[in-house]
C-alpha cells in the first residue's frame, strides 16, 4: 500500500514535466501543475517527518551515531562535552528545521508585499479609473490585479494615455480574470508550496509553469468578454515595450511565458487541441487532484500511528562517552 | 499610421498639452498640440473627454464653455511608484501580490514582441 502511495507521488510530481502542456486548457494544466508542487510539499514534509521521528528511534542509527560522530567529530563529543546523539538528532532535525525556515520565509516575504501594495494604493493611488481600477503613477504601461485579499486593478498613467480603448479594456478585462479566479490565492499558496516541495528539482519549473498558466486563464477570461485577441496582444506588447530590462537570472524566475501567449491570442486556431486530448486532460487533472486531496488527508494520519507506535516501544538506550 | 497607434500618441499629446496650459477649453487645448496632432475640433474634443472617463482630467461647465484641467501633475505622472514599492520584494513575492498583465522579459523576447507589435499594428490598422 505505501509503495503504490509512493509510486502514485512521485508520478503525480513528474506528470507535468513529461506532458506538453502550453496549449491544454490553462484551469487543467495549472491544476496538473498545482498537484506536482501539492505532492513535492507532502514528500518533502513527509521525508523531514521521517528523518525527525522515525530516523532517531532506529536501531541502527544508535550505533551509526555513536560510532561515526565520536570518530568524526571528537571535539564536539569530548572537548565541548555534547551527547554524541545529541549531535545525531540535531542532524534529523535539520531538514526539518530547514523546510521550516524556507516556507516561513516565503511567507513573511508575500505578507510584506502584499502590504506595500496595499499601502501604496491607500497613500499613492491617484484616484479612481476605469472600470473601477485605481489609477497609480508611471509613464511605463502598467496593468495588474493588485493584493491578494483585496485584490484591486491599478493601472499607470501611463498606460492610460498609451493604450486605444480596445486595448485598454482588454487589459482591465485580463486583471478582472485574475481576481474573479482568484489567482492572487492560488499563486501565494503554490509559492508556500514551492517553499516546503524546494528540496524536490523541479519545483521553480513548476511555479513559473503555473503562474504561465494562470496568465492564459486570465487571458481566456478576457476574451470571453467580448475582447478581441489582437487588442490584448497589443496591450501586451505596449506593456512590454515601455518595460526596462531586468537581469538575466532575475528574468528566469518570472517570466511567464509572454511569446506563448501571444501566438495563442493571434493564431487561436493554430493552438486548439483536438476534442479528445482536450478531455483526456481535463480527466487526468481532476483525477490527480483528487489522488493529491486523498495523499494530504492519509499521510498525516499514517505519520501519526506511526509515532504512536514508536511511543509504545521502551526509548532506545542512551549511548555512554 | 494605424488607428491605435494614433490614439496612444494623440492622448499623450493631449496630456502634454494640458500640463503645460494648466486648464483649458478644446480649442485653446488643440491649439497647444504640436502642428501634426493638431486634428479636427471634435477629435480633440473626443479626446479629452475619454480622457476624462478614464480619470486623467476633470472636466465642469463655464458659463457656455466647458473647461478641462489634470486631475494628476506631471510629476505624478512620471512617478515609478508601483515598481519601487516592490523593489526588494522576492520574485514569488512580487507575482503573488501584483498579478501583472506581463512577467519580465529579457533582452531576445523584448525584440522578439517588438517585431511582433508591429505586426499587430498593421493587422489592426488594416481593419
Amino acid at each position: 500500500m505505501s509503495y503504490a502511495i509512493a509510486a502514485g507521488i512521485a508520478t503525480g510530481i513528474a506528470l507535468p514535466h513529461l506532458l506538453r502542456l502550453e496549449r491544454a486548457p490553462p484551469t487543467s494544466a495549472a491544476l496538473l501543475w498545482f498537484q506536482s508542487l501539492a505532492l513535492r510539499a507532502l514528500a518533502s514534509l513527509f521525508a523531514a517527518v521521517y528523518l525527525l521521528v522515525y530516523v532517531p528511534s532506529a536501531e541502527p542509527f544508535h550505533g551509526l551515531a555513536h560510532r561515526c560522530l565520536h570518530a568524526a567529530l571528537p571535539v564536539l563529543t569530548e572537548h565541548l562535552g555534547l551527547e554524541t546523539h545529541d549531535v545525531g538528532h540535531l542532524a534529523t532535525a535539520l531538514p526539518a528545521l530547514l523546510l521550516g525556515v524556507s516556507t516561513l520565509s516565503v511567507a513573511i516575504g508575500i505578507a510584506r508585499a502584499a502590504r506595500s501594495v496595499r499601502r501604496l494604493l491607500t497613500l499613492n493611488g491617484l484616484g479612481p479609473g476605469p472600470r473601477g481600477s485605481v489609477i497609480v503613477g508611471g509613464a511605463d504601461v502598467v496593468l495588474a490585479a493588485a493584493g491578494i485579499r483585496r485584490p484591486t486593478v491599478v493601472v499607470s498613467a501611463g498606460a492610460l494615455t498609451a493604450l486605444d480603448d480596445d486595448e485598454l479594456f482588454a487589459g482591465l478585462d485580463h486583471e478582472n480574470g485574475h481576481i474573479a479566479r482568484r489567482h492572487g490565492y492560488v499563486f501565494a499558496i503554490a509559492a508556500l508550496l514551492r517553499g516546503l516541495g524546494r528540496p524536490i528539482p523541479g519545483a521553480r519549473r513548476a511555479l513559473r509553469e503555473l503562474s504561465f498558466h494562470l496568465e492564459r486563464d486570465a487571458d481566456r477570461w478576457a476574451l470571453a468578454r467580448h475582447n478581441d485577441p489582437s487588442a490584448l496582444a497589443s496591450a501586451i506588447c505596449k506593456a512590454a515595450g515601455t518595460r526596462e530590462l531586468e537581469p538575466a537570472w532575475l528574468t528566469g524566475l518570472a517570466s511567464a511565458g509572454v511569446m506563448q501567449r501571444l501566438d495563442q491570442l493571434l493564431d487561436p486556431a493554430q493552438s486548439a487541441l483536438k476534442r479528445a486530448r482536450r478531455l483526456a486532460l481535463n480527466g487526468l487533472a481532476v483525477t490527480m487532484a483528487v489522488f493529491a486531496l486523498a495523499v494530504t488527508a492519509v499521510l498525516p494520519a499514517t505519520a501519526a500511528a506511526g509515532i504512536e507506535q514508536l511511543g509504545t516501544k521502551t526509548a532506545p538506550p542512551h549511548c555512554e562517552s | 499610421m494605424p488607428l491605435g497607434k494614433l490614439q496612444g500618441d494623440l492622448q499623450a499629446q493631449v496630456m502634454a498639452a494640458m500640463w503645460r496650459l494648466g486648464a483649458g477649453n478644446v480649442e485653446q487645448v488643440r491649439s497647444e498640440l504640436p502642428p501634426r496632432y493638431r486634428g479636427a475640433y471634435t477629435t480633440v474634443q473626443t479626446v479629452l473627454n475619454r480622457l476624462v472617463d478614464r480619470g486623467l482630467l476633470a472636466r465642469r461647465k463655464l458659463e457656455n464653455v466647458v473647461e478641462y484641467r489634470p486631475k494628476l501633475t506631471e510629476a505624478e505622472y512620471l512617478t515609478h511608484s508601483i515598481d519601487r514599492t516592490l523593489a526588494g520584494a522576492s520574485s514569488d513575492a512580487r507575482q503573488a501580490a501584483l498579478a501583472a498583465l506581463i512577467g519580465r522579459l529579457d533582452a531576445g523576447e523584448l525584440s522578439e514582441l517588438q517585431r511582433l507589435a508591429r505586426d499587430i499594428e498593421r493587422r489592426r490598422g488594416s481593419r
